[in-house]
């Protein structure tokens, strides 16, 4: 029995393609705007004169982010309906019977994982394909990935695995949280917050 | 600044404008009201009750507006264990609940007893836990603009601005109602509006002054919200310069209408003109920085 279902992404393997987005977009049927799975395009940096030359000091990377399944549910616990539940396995999920649509958990969420839907007046956000897992499935996300980029499983499982670090600039702090992610990070993370790295694709995201 | 969010800036400012205003002005009021009071004062209190009570209303049914699902709006009281959001909403109609109890009371001509005192106890008592959850559910980590101290004070100094400002125009007309300069059978006593004029004039300078030195000193020492997902609103300059323009003309309204109301009494038609002038432009300052909040809170479209 899984306690706690949880994604793994490798930041130094992805390539940005946006395989990922495009695949949950297309299996959950999600209508113009609304991505649940999300590319990150982060950078920063820029020219620095080493000796008599001028090199390019930069820190590029991407992180792929859908809702991180979250163990302490602040969008739940935030929510005046008790619309956001959590199943024994530990996905989180919306009840859209209850919703209300005040969007407090679009606030709430530090990895603005829950989008506001205009067509049907409710919130949505990656249900990590219940139905697939509930089959003994991967997730679309996992299963579309070109370069392997996404794993997940159990994340205590995930943690023995790939490691502890569950944060990379831009993430919020993971302590409000607790999100079920295990990160590898891309070389150049150590020196993001260093060169002003910043997401750079917000109409995107 | 987010003028999407005109809902829920009409629910908060019109629910702190009416908390502010039933506690300096009626509040005080109900405590000032002699025993032997006059029918008149009797119902300046329950036309200041009705008053307020009706902005809450007005407020409550704007926020409808901000839902999707405004049908499923009694939903929204599941969640008391851990959400503010379903406190704010029941401490809210806990509020009305009592303010149109005391506005029968008020009517029936029992504006005197410990009964009604009571009351408007409970009615203040739910007010301001009403502005508690507001400003608590606003701290959340998905917002780093806004899981800060800032936000509390902010709303903690719009509602004394608001109903200082807004008490005593209030209570000048209340007055004027009743055919009374003197005030003395009206809502309170000249010096405690004198008071109240003194007090708006305080906060309006000391926000004026807040925010010249907190924005100098984030110029100075740099000022970073912490790594987040949402993507980072812009403060416009020209809504800052506005802000404070508006607030000092404000500030010197409340001055002049200070000035009025000594030599030709608190109720005059000077004064009273001195004083709506005084509220209408604390009211548009304390607008245009509620729509900036909501601005810092961008989220995805």
């Amino acid at each position: 029995m899984v306690r706690q279902y949880g994604f793994h992404f490798n930041a130094a393997a992805c390539s940005g393609c946006k395989a990922c987005q495009v695949a949950c977009k297309d299996h959950n049927d999600l209508t113009g705007g609304i991505i649940w799975r999300r590319v990150y395009e982060v950078a920063g940096g820029g020219w620095e004169k080493a000796g008599g030359l001028w090199v390019p000091k930069v820190a590029a990377y991407n992180v792929s982010m859908a809702c991180n399944h979250c163990e302490v549910v602040v969008c739940g616990l935030a929510c005046p309906t008790k619309a956001i539940w959590k199943r024994d396995d530990g996905i989180v999920l919306i009840d859209d019977s209850r919703c209300i649509g005040c969007r407090y958990c679009e606030w709430a969420c530090p990895y603005s994982a829950i989008r506001y839907d205009a067509a049907t007046n409710l919130v949505s956000k990656c249900t990590f394909c219940v139905e697939e897992i509930d089959s003994g499935r991967p997730p679309a996300c996992v299963t579309s990935c070109p370069l392997r980029a996404l794993d997940f499983g159990d994340i205590d499982e995930l943690r023995k695995k790939y490691g502890q670090v569950d944060r990379v600039v831009p993430l919020p702090d993971p302590e409000a949280t607790k999100p079920a992610l295990v990160i590898t990070p891309h070389k150049d993370t150590a020196e993001a917050e260093k060169r002003g790295a910043e997401v750079i694709n917000w109409e995107e995201v | 600044m987010a003028w999407r969010e005109w809902p829920l800036a009409a629910f908060t400012l019109l629910g702190q404008l009416a908390t502010g205003v039933y506690l300096f002005l009626v509040l005080p009021a109900v405590f000032a009201a002699p025993a032997d009071q006059a029918a008149s004062g009797r119902n300046a209190l329950f036309y200041a009750v009705a008053a307020v009570t009706a902005l809450l209303g007005v407020g409550a049914a704007a926020s409808f507006f901000h839902l999707g699902r405004p049908l499923r709006a009694p939903n929204a009281l599941a969640n008391l264990r851990t959400s503010w959001l379903s406190r704010e909403i029941l401490f809210e109609l806990l509020f009305m609940f009592f303010l149109a109890l005391l506005a029968v009371l008020f009517w029936r001509g029992a504006a005197e007893g410990t009964l009604a005192r009571t009351v408007a106890v409970l009615a203040a008592v739910c007010g301001v836990l009403f502005l508690v959850s507001m400003a608590r559910l606003y701290m959340v980590p998905g917002v780093p603009a806004w899981n800060r101290a800032t936000t509390p004070v902010s709303f903690l100094v719009a509602t004394v601005t608001l109903g200082t400002t807004g008490g005593l125009v209030a209570g000048e007309m209340a007055s004027r109602a009743i055919g009374s300069t003197e005030i003395g059978p009206g809502l309170v006593s000249p010096l405690w509006l004198r008071v109240l004029t003194v007090s708006a004039a305080a906060v309006v300078g000391l926000r004026v002054v807040g925010r010249v030195l907190l924005t100098a000193r984030r110029r100075v020492r740099g000022f970073r919200i912490p790594p987040s997902l949402k993507p980072a609103a812009v403060s416009s300059v020209g809504a800052f310069a506005l802000r404070l323009v508006l607030w000092t003309g404000s500030g010197g309204a409340l001055v002049a209408g200070f000035r009025s109301g000594l030599s030709v009494g608190p109720a005059a038609p000077e004064t009273l003109r001195l004083t709506w002038v005084a509220f209408g432009l604390a009211a548009a300052a304390e607008l245009l920085t509620r729509f900036e909040f909501y601005g810092l809170g961008a989220g995805p479209r």
